[in-house]
């Protein structure tokens, strides 16, 4: 099958493979790469259903991602009445019967209505009845959008820790086409996080600076992708994140290069729960000094959790972890600025770890 | 070659019979956790499930399905292992009384949550022309539950081919129906456009044949069905229950009405004795395979590493 094969982000070897380019070349930005994902799921597996609120045309989905996939596939992308523990119960119970369903949850705020049937169902089969349950919840989290507090979480955290459950991230360095494939034949619920802001944005090997980064990869089917600055083997910072902070730590890790030629190197897994501490310790073997970051809370949060790893391993590293604020996320520009991480209080702690304020 | 009145009969006489063995091997402290007996409610398991095959229909329940259990697999050795927490149990002790599989037949301990999967397992059958149906079995508690509404709902609108099976024991643990429910389970169900069938579970060879009827009729039409089951239960919720809430009046009448002692009434009396002797056999040697099976074996941590 097309997606079991490995897959490297070197530059290089980016297109090596025939298929895997075939799929994702012409396009351009994450939405589009995530949108091509779910069609050809469609296309090559008549077990693949997608359930959701507003997905089906003409309004194809609060975010657009189903766009056009109604017309496409009628009987196959069903737009459910407002019931998000109903029809992830269904979910599960089409898993339970080995279909393959993709549940849209129109803003992952709304994944606390579908915690249940996450939590002790779907998960709990795989372990109790020895059932692969191949299912998948695309969730839109993140905030900087001004929705107000219960439009702009990064509920994902919900689901950390938790046994038999994937949580999977993609960013603009995870194709999410890609990712969104392996999810669904990955045997587990899967807690599929697209960040809003990633919609839009361009996938990496479409940005300008592309030639002047060095990409490597660990990881088949869920890849940990490393992004230094080519030409310098060592890095003074490395930055570890995931999702839509990722594009963040780009344009910063570029900002620094440029206007200070330190290079710094981001570490960014696409495996968020339970997290590949294989590949995290191999990146990161050498470093001396660690940031992470995440959108989510910072307290009891995915990075405290990437500390302790990296902390067990080389007790003498200087490790920094900045994240969201614990308040709930204002709808007013200036309230949101002061709980979400910005570009402003990361730059100020990245200045301070090198040594350069 | 048995007749259907004894081949209920005997099935629920199984049910009866393995439920009062694991209250007395609980009292002797053999068994750990709890458990949720259905004594009083045999008739339910025994006359809807000789309609459906779990080979190819899928049926669901909830806390309170060791009757359903036995109804589908005639097999005690691998309930009363599962509720010692053994290997040979039906899920080789994972589950304990609330969690229990056979075949297609999958039970979990959230009220009402297997209300939406039964459900789900039910679209599967619908668009992939497959000729399953389902049964969801559930308690009068879960018709408190929101995501219950919304699976009537759902099943309804896309027309799944279900049948809804309340089987209303007047008790959400020690809560009675009359303070917690509003309405009718009747104009809760009849409001979401489900045919609605209300049957007194007194009478095993009545819920036969009304649940064939019914079954038969939503594997044509492969529309939803609801049976609401009036029923009582002789045992406590759970094993520390006293059942100091239950009416002296309510256990007289459901002891006169007994559908264990109705349907041994419609059988000849020598062939009663002959499957009760056969059937006390079966369950002293359910419970001497279950005690020599091992443990299971411990289990490692989740790491996530189906593939990497």
């Amino acid at each position: 099958m097309f997606w079991n094969f490995a897959i490297s982000l070197g530059r290089d070897s980016l297109w090596r493979s025939v298929k895997y380019g075939e799929l994702f070349m012409s396009l351009v930005s994450y939405i589009e790469y995530l949108r091509n994902g779910l069609e050809e799921l469609l296309k090559s597996d008549l077990d693949v259903q997608l359930f959701g609120e507003d997905i089906a045309e003409p309004y194809g989905g609060a975010f657009k991602v189903t766009k056009g996939l109604s017309l496409e596939f009628p009987d196959r992308v069903i737009q459910t009445p407002m019931s998000e523990q109903g029809f992830t119960g269904m979910a599960v119970g089409m898993a339970l019967a080995g279909m393959k369903p993709i549940v849209e949850i129109m803003f992952g705020d709304f994944s606390t209505l579908i915690a249940d049937q996450i939590i002790n169902h779907a998960s709990k089969f795989v372990w109790l009845y020895k059932k692969p349950m191949n299912m998948v919840i695309r969730a839109p989290m993140g905030g900087y959008r001004g929705y107000g507090a219960t439009h702009s979480q990064s509920l994902e955290r919900l689901f950390f820790g938790q046994p038999h459950t994937l949580v999977i991230a993609p960013s603009v360095l995870n194709n999410p086409g890609r990712l969104l494939i392996n999810s669904v034949y990955e045997g587990v619920p899967v807690i599929f996080v697209e960040n809003k802001l990633d919609y839009a944005r361009r996938f990496i090997e479409h940005t300008e600076n592309y030639q002047d980064l060095e990409i490597n990869t660990l990881g088949i089917f869920f890849p940990t992708t490393e992004v230094k600055i080519a030409g310098f083997d060592e890095s003074e910072l490395t930055i570890i994140t995931y999702g839509g902070l990722t594009q963040l730590a780009l344009e910063l890790q570029w900002k620094f290069m440029l206007e200070e030629e330190i290079p710094i190197k981001l570490l960014c897994p696409s495996k968020i729960s339970p997290i590949d501490e294989k590949a995290l310790l191999e990146f990161t073997k050498n470093d001396k000094k660690i940031l992470i970051l995440e959108e989510g809370y910072k307290k009891f949060g995915w990075g405290s959790e990437v500390s302790r790893i990296l902390y067990q391993a080389e007790p003498s590293r200087r490790i920094r972890h900045i994240g969201a604020k614990s308040e709930f996320i204002g709808a007013s520009q200036i309230l949101e600025d002061c709980v979400l991480p910005n570009t402003d209080n990361i730059d100020a702690v990245m200045r301070e770890m090198v040594g350069s304020l | 070659m048995n007749s259907l009145q004894e081949t209920l009969y005997e099935k629920m006489l199984l049910i009866r019979k393995t439920e009062q063995a694991i209250d007395k091997l609980f009292s002797q402290g053999v068994l750990r956790g709890t458990v949720h007996g259905c004594i009083g409610q045999e008739a339910i398991a025994a006359g809807v499930l000789s309609h459906v095959d779990p080979s190819i229909d899928f049926i669901t329940g909830s806390h309170r399905s060791h009757g359903h259990y036995l109804a589908l697999s005639d097999d005690p050795t691998s309930l009363i292992g599962e509720l010692m927490g053994k290997k040979n149990g039906a899920v080789e002790g994972r589950g304990g009384s609330q969690h229990i599989r056979f075949k297609n037949f999958y039970t979990n301990g959230i009220t009402g949550g297997m209300v939406p999967v039964a459900v789900g397992l039910a679209y599967s059958q619908k668009i992939n022309t497959k000729s399953g149906i389902v049964v969801s079995f559930f308690g009068d508690g879960a018709m408190n539950e929101g995501y219950v509404m919304e699976a009537f709902n759902l099943a309804s609108i896309m027309r799944l081919p279900i049948l809804f099976a309340l089987e209303n024991n007047g008790f959400a643990m020690s809560t009675s129906q009359s303070k917690t429910t509003a309405g009718s389970c009747e104009a809760r169900v009849r409001s979401f456009d489900i045919e609605y069938t209300f049957i007194e579970a007194n009478d095993v060879l009545n819920i036969y044949e009304i649940s064939e009827e019914i079954i038969s009729k939503i594997r044509v039409t492969r529309t939803p069905s609801f049976i609401e089951f009036k029923t009582h239960r002789f045992s406590g919720h759970s094993k520390s229950d006293k059942r100091e809430y239950i009416d002296q009046e309510l256990d007289i009448y459901w002891k006169m009405n007994d559908p264990l002692k109705k349907a041994k009434e419609s059988i000849d009396l020598s062939k009663a004795a002959y499957i009760e002797a056969v059937i006390d056999r079966r369950i002293d040697d359910a419970i001497s395979v279950a005690v020599e099976s091992p443990f299971p074996d411990p289990i490692e941590e989740y790491e996530g590493e189906y593939r990497t």
